[in-house]
């Protein structure tokens, strides 16, 4: 038996055994329908790929796609909420606990978005690809510091006390400006809230980087007309009346966009997407259908009604008032104020009673959704104009009076902040203006007479969210770091 | 065949010469065991004739007989004898201790040993435990065989996966499933297929047909897994498939069986009239979906439950062949099942061969070949938990819905499907076609020294085809646009795996045994998918995507893995009587982070046969004693897809149909966080057991204890969302189980006639989570919640705690629910999160099977019976049709008509309109029930036609026809479980283990067939 144990055989073995030994090197393998850390930032598509996904994570439902209207709605005295979300329930009531899951979902959102932002604000800049021009890079960096800062204003609104409560010195969230990549660790990202004035900074800096860095034109994406436009919103949110009544007027001015005749920019019809893409805006969230609808349950179910939607939530009684007490324009066929026509419609809410709903999103979530408007500068140049003392473009009488024409309205002929604000819940109903503005002017979020009135004086603890309280037992420096009341 | 023919011939004529020239004369002698000691009982049998007798107490036996023919003796427990009757009138006899007990091979990973040699905690299950048990699936087989594993059959549904446990639960967020392994190749066992409600998946096993298994072999500890590396530690399954044997004539097994199939344990619910009279009571009291009249609705419908249901007829039919020759020996086999279900809609079709071959090639080299391929056709249903599973909406679907107009066409009106008419419109169904194999070529270098390799395939196909017809999903705007939508999604899943190893096996003067195994293997899986939708058909005759108007998925995908081991084992033993092993397995699997992709793993063992000492062989009624003990390590690999460690950059969102793309761009973001580190969960086994013979092995003990300690716990951490994530996945936490395994058989009555044993395994675990570092933190400790939140694994307590309000009743007085508040007040409004407690327990106590089988003359009958005690389950269904004010929407259990009246009544719900009603939507300990149970698993009496009938048959070799009954009866361990089946789990997830949303229960089957050889 020995002879076979010849050396043919023997070289066989260690042939087979070689053969194994190299299969050490299959191990490395790379995913085929992800790019890892590395490979997303190799080339300029990949680049390219995660800048646009920063509007892609946009989308989501509880990031900028809707919901932050529907519970900033609700909070105040806009929208009314009927339906069976437990969570919603507890925001309309004034009942909210530090675990409701609703309030968490901005936090959450929004640090994917930033994270996003800083692995393309951090590796960008460092890149060597070839053909990749330093004004691309810029443009990228711009976009990524655009919609970081916006994210960052997003969380400013809700988690934070507004700056009037105590000149920004109050508390906001935890700032982080480093992606978690490989080598990260968890601890440098244990970070503790920052102040509203720090986090209002950093937004203004982020902004003023977008407007130097980003071209012009185009409504779909980050431009330096909407980082000039979401500045003046912060401007006059912090009551620097200069600086937010020449931002909007430079936007205004600036020819990008265009005042429209009347509210088609809203239209519904599949076939007239190209309208709500319309120069009426300064930014909007270019939803379509071969993207996908993101999420299911959103403000495009809760706030249409049934049973195309949940017909959860409608306008409140005491907008449709405000609506309805408008005098119709000389000119007016429809005999009323025009936004209760097309964009607000009646219809059954979710115990079958008829109300009048928003009309600006259509039940499948498809539809376009501005984020930005022109009318908005002409109220912020108007509000600013008026209480800076100033005169920067045009007399906020002129512009109240021109959105009033749109909507077949009389004419004002004196104006005051409170027709300011009244024309604001108006033109803005279902747009997520409302809450902050009664809080930016000390208002209770409520009517004398309804319900919560009390808890919703400006100041008052659950007139803005809690930190979520999974997110307190996950970073040590939050500890006692919670909003009072929850 | 010419051979054969003439080898009949011979037989033949051999037969008849005896016949003719057959000289009777008296033999006698005596029959002695080993130890000379006298066998009373001994049958003695002239070979190839019914003529015997026995031994008498002394041992000694008389028989006529002729010359040259032969005797033989027999006796239980003993190695059968024949001798060839010669010159001499007495013929002694001794008889040594039958191979099929101790000397009995056990297949070990990449080898075997004997049963008197294995020191390593195996399980083992032969054919003759399981060849007269009319299985459909493999998994069936093991059911209540052997200590240490808890099997729970998913649901009723045909080709449902089942949820296996070797020593309880090692894993919270991995895989916790054991590694299958077929004739040396591990299956693929990824979930392939479309979730249809309910995450259980489907049975990986189900393309095995258990009529090919030879035998089982369970590993338990880590000297038995160790050698299977990173993937041994939820235990190991080694599945042989039969061979044929050379120099044996060729045998031909045929076995068919045909079997009706119903529904065991359904929900009790209103029907139209009770339905009506219901809502018109709660009318009266002024409740929510109160009637003003018992006709406001309608007091007649169909009996949905009727129409979900139906006594299913199965057919199944088996060919095998096996034998071999002086060179080649094989076994091929052929089965052909056709299955229905209990559930309308449900059938299995499975066809597949088998073909094993053995080919000595020369001295030196041997050549073997395993293939099976099988081809599945499942015609599915949605098992639970969605309004289109038949028995979730029969239940739930009010009783005056109808299912057909006036002209008996279907209608679905209602939020709640015709399931009637989605099993006769709809196409839900997946074939699935697997090729196994395996071929291998042993070298023989030396007598002592040999090199094996192997090369193993494992490739399967899976399609899955949805169609869902206009009625199911109508047009969207009133009839312009058709609806209807399709759906294929098409998996590859091909595993290539090969092995080489050399084995050493050496005697050292005569007392020194060494035996060893070094080898390496790599396995490379890809998967690759396609999935295609699309919407809007014109007629429901347009079976297929191409001709949904607009396309809704349009997807390919692909991923692979590869895993590399190097291994080795050592055995040592002195005289058979000091036992020693050792093993090793270092394993590179590209599923782990780089920073770890490479583990070792080792196990040590000892055992002294104590019955092989010279002091023991005076004890007469012991005839084996055995202390082994063994600690070792082996890890688990299920971590999750293909790159759990890997930051992600991925165009589609987790969780959500939709992508990063924006406006008609691609976009990518981030989905998944790096963790470099990330790789298996590792578990240390300590393992001691005690296996005792007596009497000649007719009373086998076999006890082991064990304690599995499994660290580097994958735990999905939350960390805080600054990072872009909720969660990072890490090993961090620890958890233990300990427990006691007992097996126990004993053959009873052995007479001639009449024969009685009995098998009984019974294991006791115990599973507590040590620590989950980084895990949120409550009263009870730090826990992790599983999904629908109501089991939580809690530091210090078992990992699948219910964690639940208390519910107390209806108070008599008030005819209000009460519940207890987290510190025991009564309550009518409890607060479902903060009073919360740990209420149960999904893990049981103890569970096990019993198994007796008697046999009188040709008469066979055995049962097997398998209990389960000290478990929770929860009944989620219960939320919707116990929950009395959600009558409006659901139908209700008859249990409703309970309610409260007036001040005494004890009723099981509160009085009508009561405000606690809502409550009963909510999780509680009212859905919580005892879970334990004894259920009569197979019961079958059997008849073999007796051989005299055969003796002037060339033809048939042995007949057997038989009667089964499978899940005759089940003895509950709850009084208040009518409807539910204790056996369920809705998840094959670790962390949700015995709840139940409407689970199908296990089916009953009423079945008779015929076995026969030639």
């Amino acid at each position: 038996m020995k002879t076979i144990l010849n050396k043919y055989k023997i070289l066989l073995l260690a042939g087979v055994l070689t053969f194994t030994y190299s299969c050490d090197d299959e191990l490395d393998i790379n995913p085929e329908d992800s790019l890892t850390e590395q490979s997303a930032f190799e080339s300029e598509f990949g680049i390219r790929g995660v800048t646009t996904g920063l509007y892609g994570q946009a989308r989501e439902v509880d990031a900028l796609n809707g919901n932050r209207i529907a519970q900033s709605g609700i909070q105040s005295d806009e929208l009314t909420f009927v339906g069976s979300f437990p969570t919603l329930a507890d925001l309309f009531e004034y009942a909210t606990q530090p675990t409701n899951t609703t309030t968490q979902e901005l936090w959450d959102e929004a640090y994917e978005i930033i994270n996003n932002a800083n692995f393309l604000i951090t590796k960008v800049p460092d890149v060597d690809i070839v053909n990749f021009t330093d004004a691309e890079k810029a443009q990228i960096l711009g976009e990524a510091k655009f919609m970081r800062a916006w994210m960052y204003f997003e969380m400013s609104r809700v988690y934070a006390q507004p700056f009037q409560f105590d000149n920004g010195n109050n508390l906001c969230v935890p700032i982080v400006l480093n992606p978690f990549e490989s080598g990260s660790s968890v601890e440098d990202f244990e970070l503790p809230r920052s102040s509203l004035n720090e986090v209002h900074a950093l937004i203004m800096q982020d902004l003023q980087d977008a407007i130097d860095n980003l071209s012009d034109g185009g409504n779909t994406r980050a431009s330096s007309g909407a980082a000039k436009a979401l500045k003046a919103r912060l401007h006059l949110y912090r009551e620097e009346w200069t600086q937010a009544a020449t931002l909007a007027d430079e936007v205004i001015s600036s020819s990008e966009y265009e005042f429209e005749d009347d509210y088609s920019f809203f239209s519904l019809d599949p076939d007239e997407r190209d309208s709500r893409l319309s120069a009426e805006n300064i930014f909007v969230l270019a939803n379509s259908a071969t993207d996908g609808a993101y999420g299911g349950t959103g403000l495009h179910n809760f706030a249409n009604p049934s049973p195309a939607g949940r017909g959860d939530i409608y306008y409140s009684d005491f907008l449709v008032t405000a609506l309805e007490s408008g005098v119709a324009a000389p000119g007016n066929t429809e005999g009323m104020d025009l936004r209760l026509v097309g964009i607000s419609a009646i219809g059954a809410d979710v115990n079958g009673v008829q109300q009048r709903f928003q009309n600006k999103v259509g039940p499948t979530g498809n539809d376009p959704l501005p984020l930005i408007r022109i009318t908005e500068m002409y109220f912020i140049r108007a509000e600013a104009n008026l209480r800076g003392g100033l005169s920067v473009g045009d007399t906020p009488l002129n512009d109240i009076n021109l959105i009033r024409g749109r909507a077949g309205i009389v004419d004002l002929t004196t104006v005051t902040l409170d027709d300011i604000l009244d024309e604001r819940l108006k033109e803005f109903a279902n747009e997520g203006h409302r809450r902050m503005d009664l809080l930016r002017n000390r208002r209770s979020l409520r009517q004398a007479g309804d319900p919560q009135f009390g808890d919703s004086a400006f100041g008052a603890n659950l007139t803005i969210y809690p930190i979520p309280a999974n997110q307190i037992n996950a970073n040590p420096a939050l500890q006692g770091q919670q909003n009072p009341g929850y | 065949m010419r051979t054969k023919f003439s080898g009949i011939l011979t037989l033949f004529l051999a037969f008849v010469v005896q016949f003719t020239f057959a000289q009777d004369k008296t033999v006698s002698g005596t029959v002695t065991d080993d130890k000379g000691l006298p066998l009373p009982g001994v049958n003695v049998v002239i070979q190839n004739t019914a003529t015997g007798t026995q031994t008498d107490f002394d041992g000694n036996y008389t028989i006529q007989a002729s010359r040259g023919a032969a005797l033989s003796f027999s006796y239980v427990g003993f190695e059968t004898k024949s001798v060839v009757i010669g010159d001499n009138d007495t013929i002694n006899v001794q008889l040594s201790a039958s191979a099929s007990e101790l000397e009995e091979v056990v297949i070990v990973g990449f080898g075997t040993t004997t049963e008197k040699k294995l020191i390593q905690s195996i399980g083992t299950i032969r054919t003759s435990a399981i060849e007269d048990i009319p299985a459909v699936t493999a998994q069936e087989l093991l059911q209540g065989q052997t200590s240490g594993v808890q099997f729970t059959q998913s649901s009723g549904v045909l080709g449902a996966a089942n949820v296996i446990r070797v020593r309880g639960v090692s894993s919270l967020n991995g895989g916790s499933q054991p590694l299958i392994v077929i004739d040396g190749v591990p299956l693929s066992d990824d979930v392939n297929t479309f979730n249809n409600g309910g995450n259980t998946g489907l049975n990986p096993l189900s393309d095995i047909n258990p009529q090919d298994i030879e035998s089982f072999s369970v590993l338990k500890d880590a000297a038995a897994t160790a050698i299977w590396g990173s993937r041994g530690a939820n235990g190991v399954i080694l599945i042989k498939t039969k061979s044929g044997k050379p120099n044996t004539d060729t045998k031909v097994n045929a076995e068919v069986w045909t079997s009706f199939t119903d529904v065991t344990d359904l929900i009790d619910v209103l029907d139209a009239q009770q339905y009506a009279e219901y809502r018109f009571a709660r009318g009266q009291a002024g409740a929510s979906g109160g009637t003003p009249s018992v006709d406001a609705l309608p007091t007649e419908g169909p009996d949905w439950t009727d129409l979900a249901t139906r006594t299913g007829f199965s057919q199944n039919y088996n060919v095998s062949v096996q034998g071999g020759g002086e060179k080649t020996s094989f076994f091929l086999g052929t089965g052909y099942s056709q299955l229905e279900g209990g559930i309308i809609g449900n059938d299995l079709r499975r066809i597949n061969g088998r073909v094993n071959l053995n080919h000595k090639a020369n001295n030196w080299l041997d050549l073997g070949l395993n293939l099976s391929v099988t081809n599945t056709l499942n015609d599915r249903i949605n098992t639970e938990n969605t309004t289109f599973a038949p028995l979730t909406s029969s239940y739930l679907i009010r009783p005056f819905i109808q299912s057909r107009d006036e002209d008996g066409n279907f209608i679905n009106n209602d939020f709640i499907q015709n399931v009637e008419a989605i099993e006769a419109l709809q196409i839900n169904q997946v074939e699935s076609t697997r090729v196994i194999g395996n071929m291998n070529a042993v070298i023989k270098f030396t007598e002592n020294l040999n090199y094996k390799a192997s090369f193993g395939i494992d490739r399967t196909q899976i399609d899955n085809f949805t169609r869902v017809p206009e009625l199911i999903d109508p047009s969207a705007d009133g009839g312009t646009t058709p609806g209807g939508n399709a759906r294929n999604f098409i998996a590859n899943d091909n595993r290539i795996i090969t092995d080489h190893t050399l084995n050493y096996n050496k005697t050292f003067d005569d007392i020194h045994t060494v035996s060893a195994v070094a080898g390496l293997t790599y396995q490379e899986t890809t998967f690759n998918n396609i999935d295609v939708a699309s919407q809007d058909f014109l007629s429901d005759d347009l079976r297929n995507v191409a001709n949904g108007a607009v396309p809704t998925i349009t997807s390919q995908s692909r991923a692979q893995r590869s895993l590399y081991g190097a291994f080795a084992r050592v055995n040592y033993d002195f005289k058979s009587r000091y036992l020693l092993e050792g093993s090793f397995r270092r394993d590179g699997f590209s599923r782990f982070g780089v920073n770890n992709r490479f583990g070792n793993f080792y196990s040590v063992a000892a055992g002294w046969v104590v019955s092989e000492e010279e002091f023991m062989q005076q004890i007469e009624a012991i005839s084996l004693l055995k202390l082994r003990a063994s600690y070792g390590t082996s890890g688990n690999d299920r971590i999750g897809g293909s790159f759990p460690s890997l930051g992600l950059f991925g165009s589609a969102v987790p969780g959500l149909a939709a992508t990063f793309n924006y406006n008609g761009s691609g976009g990518i973001a981030p989905t998944q966080p790096v963790n470099l580190d990330l790789t298996f969960e590792e578990s240390t086994t300590l393992d001691v057991g005690l296996e005792l013979g007596l009497f000649q092995n007719r009373i086998n003990l076999n006890v082991g204890y064990f304690k599995k300690n499994t660290t580097d716990l994958l735990l999905a951490r939350p960390i805080t969302e600054l990072t872009g994530f909720a969660t990072v996945n890490e090993n961090s936490g620890e958890l233990e189980n300990k427990g006691l395994e007992i097996g126990f058989n004993t053959k009873n009555v052995i007479t001639d006639n009449f024969t009685w044993s009995t098998d009984f395994n019974i294991s006791f675990i115990d599973t507590e989570v040590i620590s989950l570092p980084g895990a949120n933190d409550s009263p009870e400790g730090l826990f992790i919640e599983a999904a629908g939140a109501r089991q939580r694994a809690i530091e210090g307590q078992s990992t699948n705690n219910f964690y639940l309000v208390r519910y107390v009743g209806v108070n008599p007085q008030t005819g209000d629910a009460e519940y207890l508040d987290r510190d025991g007040n009564v309550t009518t409004s409890p607060n479902f999160d903060t009073d919360r407690v740990i209420a149960g327990d999904a893990l049981p106590d103890f569970f096990g099977g019993i198994t007796n089988t008697f046999t009188y003359k040709n008469f066979d009958l055995s049962f097997l019976m398998s209990f389960t005690y000290g478990n929770d389950i929860f009944l989620d269904g219960l939320r919707f049709v116990g929950a009395p004010d959600r009558v409006g929407t659901f139908n209700q259990s008859v249990d409703v008509l309970d309610y409260w009246q007036q001040p005494g009544d004890v009723a099981k719900y509160p009085r009508l309109g009561s405000s606690t009603e809502r409550l009963y939507r909510q999780s509680s300990t009212f859905q919580l029930k005892d879970g334990s149970f004894l259920r009569m698993r197979n019961l079958t009496f059997g008849y073999t036609l007796p051989e005299s009938i055969f003796k002037n048959s060339k033809l048939f070799k042995k007949i057997r026809v038989y009667a089964t009954g499978n899940n005759l009866f089940i003895i509950k361990g709850d009084d208040d479980l009518d409807g539910f089946d204790p056996e369920v789990t809705d998840d094959i997830d670790p962390l949700v283990q015995g709840e139940t949303f409407f689970t199908a229960p296990q089916a009953r089957q009423w079945l008779i067939g015929t076995r026969i050889t030639f």
